[in-house]
């Protein structure tokens, strides 16, 4: 068997596992287990000692360390109350507009994206806080469960982002200027989400009552109410850029920070601690297991030499750069209609990214192509949280909404899909869109 | 009865793991303001911190498992009958633990190779088979939990 | 059918020094020798998995067939290879120190790697310090200094002459250092384009002619032992003809000219200046970084005659570079 059919087999027999309900790591672990079977015509050596390594290896890498860290300043954001803070500033600006509170909903959503780096956590505390606003106001059941789902997934947009660390442990590309090229995407995203629920809200929504504006004194105390989010925002995303800070030293500031604040502003106590301890040990034991799991079979993968006769076999059909990465977009739109992010940046970027950095597009250096295809698989990917059938952020939000059906949030998400499109086309004609603040 | 001590375990793993969190987080910002203010940063304070998470988020591993949040595709689930779906997860949840099972075991051996050969860590020169070694109890956990999960789906 | 296909693994990317200048010619050559009989899959940056400091297990292991790493990397798994690290005992560059490596290597510490088959043993060329703002010409320019190391016996150095030793990913060096967050660094000619040492620091102190060097990263080349048995005699024969001292020479070589070449540019540059350390100054560092020497030779760890050792490899360093200060 050629290194090519080996690798499509392989794929074929994870993609029958996860199917079938196995765990998206274990299935993984598995398919990787086969890998080196085939390859190594059943003798089993090598593959028990790279499992000797592997666990080890991957849970002490010191990338990957600041993950825990990140979800556990995210936790502390949350049950410090900050999230319900960030919505009260957005709308006590912007919650009078027709649509102003779902529109404030989302721009609460970046916010906390900008502390937070899962869009699981940021869907979940913003069904809490701002579900039930929006429905107390009559603000259709579409609307509202669209706004959290997709406004969830800046979560991961903006930096922090889980997602992009990985890539960068995947890439050996450096995180703090993979963060630093997410925020100008991340913005146009945020505001892509504002100008869909607006033209929604000027459609369903003419005649329905608004809540009045709010006073500028009652502006500002709670424009100061999260002024911590932007410092720690500031400090971690310019602490890591700038290098006076490493990334650890960055997140553990973050993680102090927004644990001292919720501790004294939110009435953080014990239990809350306790929460917030349960909280990440669950989100960081979801990443990691799929991290180990996806380690073997990348390294499976590797030995079979997949990924290097794919890349020269691209290279070799003379196909045009762009259309290999349109195939490669629409690959990840497909996978991400049945797959979480993570597993798909783990699972992909080993086999697509020798492809992508080896062709011309633009007139790019290969650390910028590096870069900008980052953001643009983050992009992509995170489509995937809002994509039916399986979108985590679509189950999360239905979880928090009772009135709102599986059904409803996937036809009000549509909208939101359409600018995710749009943005995505702009990311990938105009690269300057992610390296323009690297070249500052 | 097995499962009140499992999930006891799998929390208190879990909470002892967020503890050493806590304790990175604080060794990193006073090695930080060491290296800012006194010019003297807390010598291998990476290394620390490699093989504390590690052991850290090995222990998060089990408790996941008991509140069964590890992720999955769960795209069929909606077109079997209920008795497809529980065999599934049942076989799901075995395979789970044939895999930590065998990551414990290969984890262990691993620990006892850095024993026998006196791996340390670079700078600090750690013995690396105490991380190592911590790192399996976790997993041993691991696998029981999906071993009483499995149970669990099948006894339904 | 009996050609074979070796598996080797590095933590390098695939266009780095070692893997483009000597394991893909080295491996060609073999390929060419026994008429295609021999290839090579090469793995960088650790593609099979594992960390750095793993990848002379796996070779012992089987889990590849060949490895390039540092030894200092798996730290306590080659104890008399330690000696090689020590502050002021080799000269710097590639060919010689790599020649003294190998011998002591083959004699003195030859238990080191009785689990293997060496391919290789030899010097990185040894420890230019490379600094961002300060000139460093003597013992007192050294005091607080913020300086990144490697290995456990540069910072140990480092801390003997009154820096402090830093640790950091090779990724984060040029970013810490253009923002002051460290003041240099200690590192070999070779790695300053990777890790754009040229750019960020501007005086490069190093040690004369005559003078040993600072301290070396000693690099290696195993092959598991079981596979190289394995192989039928005659291309046993090829590997050992290509292998050994003359791999161990051709990567000195290889380092020699990357090191002349990347010294020469910073050397015509006008932002920078070279340093070389006068008699006086050397002998202060010298006498200062006894201490690391005495500790090393004093420890009881893994109960070797580490006297013995030392006074090997300094008889070993004294046949081939006799004018060696120290
Ligand atoms: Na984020
Ligand atoms: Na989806």
């Amino acid at each position: 068997m050629s290194g090519l059919e080996t690798g499509l087999l392989v794929l074929a027999v994870l993609m029958g596992l996860l199917a079938l309900r196995v765990h998206v790591g274990i299935g993984m672990f598995l398919a990787g287990i086969l890998c080196y079977v085939l390859v190594n015509h059943g003798n089993l050596n090598a593959l028990l000692f790279t499992i000797n390594n592997l666990v080890y290896a991957r849970v002490s890498d010191y990338d990957l360390a600041v993950i825990p860290l990140f979800v556990l300043m995210g936790q502390f954001a949350i049950h410090g109350g900050l999230s319900r803070a960030l919505f009260r500033a957005a709308s006590a600006f912007i919650g009078h507009w027709r649509g102003g509170l779902a529109m404030s909903a989302a721009g609460a959503c970046a916010g906390f994206g900008a502390i937070c780096g899962s869009s699981l956590a940021t869907a979940a505390t913003m069904s809490q806080v701002a579900l039930p606003e929006l429905e107390k106001h009559h603000y259709p059941n579409k609307l509202a469960a669209g706004t959290i789902a997709a406004g969830g997934t800046l979560g991961i947009l903006i930096p922090p982002s889980v997602p992009l660390i990985v890539y960068a442990v995947l890439t050996q590309e450096s995180i703090g200027k993979l963060f630093v090229a997410a925020i100008i995407p991340g913005l146009v995203a945020m505001l892509g989400y504002l100008i869909v629920i607006r033209l929604v809200a000027m459609r369903t929504m003419r005649d329905a009552p608004r809540i009045p504006k709010a006073e500028w004194g009652a502006r500002l105390r709670a424009l100061a109410e999260v002024s911590p989010v932007l410092v720690v925002f500031l400090v971690v995303i310019f602490g890591i850029y700038g290098g006076w800070a490493n990334l650890t030293e960055a997140a553990s500031i973050g993680a102090g920070a927004c644990g001292l604040f919720a501790v004294a502003r939110g009435g953080m106590r014990g239990d809350g601690l306790v929460k917030s301890l349960i909280g990440t040990a669950e989100a960081s034991a979801m990443i990691y297991l799929v991290v180990i799991g996806a380690d073997l079979l990348n390294s499976g993968l590797a030995l079979s030499r997949m990924p290097v006769e794919l890349a020269n076999w691209v290279q070799a059909s003379g196909m045009a750069p762009f259309a290999v990465l349109l195939s490669i977009l629409v690959i990840y739109l497909l996978l991400g209609c049945v797959m979480d992010s993570l597993s798909m940046i783990l699972l992909t970027v080993p086999i697509f990214y020798p492809i992508v950095v080896g062709l011309p597009f633009f007139d790019l250096t290969q650390t910028e192509i590096s870069i900008w295809f980052g953001i643009i698989a983050l992009m992509v990917v995170e489509i995937g949280l809002i994509t039916p059938p399986m979108g985590m952020n679509l189950f999360i939000v239905q979880k928090f909404s009772e009135r709102t059906s599986l059904g409803a949030v996937s036809r009000g998400i549509v909208p939101f899909l359409g600018a995710d499109l749009v943005r995505i086309t702009l990311l990938v004609a105009v690269p300057a869109l992610s390296l323009m603040l690297l070249s500052l | 009865m097995a499962g009140v001590i499992l999930r006891r375990l799998s929390l208190g793993f879990a909470l002892a793991g967020g503890a050493i969190v806590l304790v990175l987080i604080a060794m990193s910002l006073v090695s930080l303001v060491g290296r800012k203010l006194f010019s003297a940063p807390i010598p291998g304070d990476i290394e620390v911190l490699q093989m504390a998470i590690a052991v850290a988020v090995t222990a998060f591993l089990p408790l996941c498992e008991m509140t069964d949040n590890h992720i999955r595709v769960d795209l069929v689930a909606g077109f079997l009958p209920a008795p497809v779906n529980r065999a599934l997860l049942a076989i799901g949840h075995l395979l789970l633990a044939a895999a930590a099972g065998l990551m414990g075991w290969r984890t262990f051996l691993l620990m006892q190779n850095s024993q026998d050969y006196g791996s340390t860590s670079t700078m600090l020169g750690v013995p690396l088979w105490w991380p190592q070694g911590l790192m399996v109890p976790s997993l041993a956990l691991l696998a029981l939990c999906g071993l009483y999960r499995a149970a669990r789906e099948i006894r339904s | 059918d009996d050609s074979v296909t070796l598996r080797i693994e590095h933590f390098l990317p695939a266009n780095s020094n070692a893997q483009q200048n000597v394991i893909e010619p080295w491996c060609e050559d073999m390929k060419a020798a026994s008429d295609g009989r021999i290839q090579c899959e090469i793995y960088p940056s650790m593609q099979l998995g594992g960390t750095p400091g793993q990848l002379a297990d796996m070779a012992r292991n089987g889990v590849v067939d060949v490895v390039w790493t540092a030894l200092g990397y798996s730290a306590g798994r080659f104890p008399r290879s330690e000696a090689l690290e020590l502050p002021f005992v080799l000269p710097a560059g590639g060919e010689t120190a790599s020649r003294i490596i190998w011998d002591y290597s083959t004699t003195y510490a030859k238990d080191d790697f009785k689990d293997y088959k060496v391919l290789a043993v030899y010097s990185d060329g040894g420890g230019t310090l490379h600094t961002a703002r300060k000139a460093v010409r003597d013992l007192d320019d050294m005091k607080g200094l913020r300086v990144r190391a490697s290995t456990r016996l540069a910072s140990r150095f480092l801390t003997s002459v009154g820096a402090t030793p830093v640790s950091m990913p090779p990724s984060q060096i040029a970013d810490t250092l253009s923002k002051g967050v460290i003041d240099g660094a200690l590192a070999v000619w070779e790695v300053v384009p990777p890790t754009k040492l040229d750019e960020t620091t501007f005086h490069h102190t190093t040690t004369g002619p005559d003078q040993a060097t600072t301290t070396v990263t000693t690099l290696a080349m195993l092959m598991n032992q079981q596979r190289y048995q394995s192989l039928p005699d005659d291309l046993k024969k090829i590997v050992d003809e290509y292998s050994g001292e003359a791999l161990t020479v051709r990567f000195g070589k290889a380092w020699d000219q990357a090191i002349d070449q990347v010294r020469n540019r910073i050397a015509g540059d006008d932002a920078h200046t070279i340093i070389t350390l006068d008699d006086a100054a050397y002998q202060a560092m010298l006498d200062a970084s006894q201490s690391v020497v005495d500790d090393w030779v004093a420890s009881d760890d893994g109960g070797l005659d580490r006297q013995a050792l030392f006074d090997g490899l300094r008889k070993t360093v004294k046949e081939y570079t006799p004018e060696l200060a120290r």
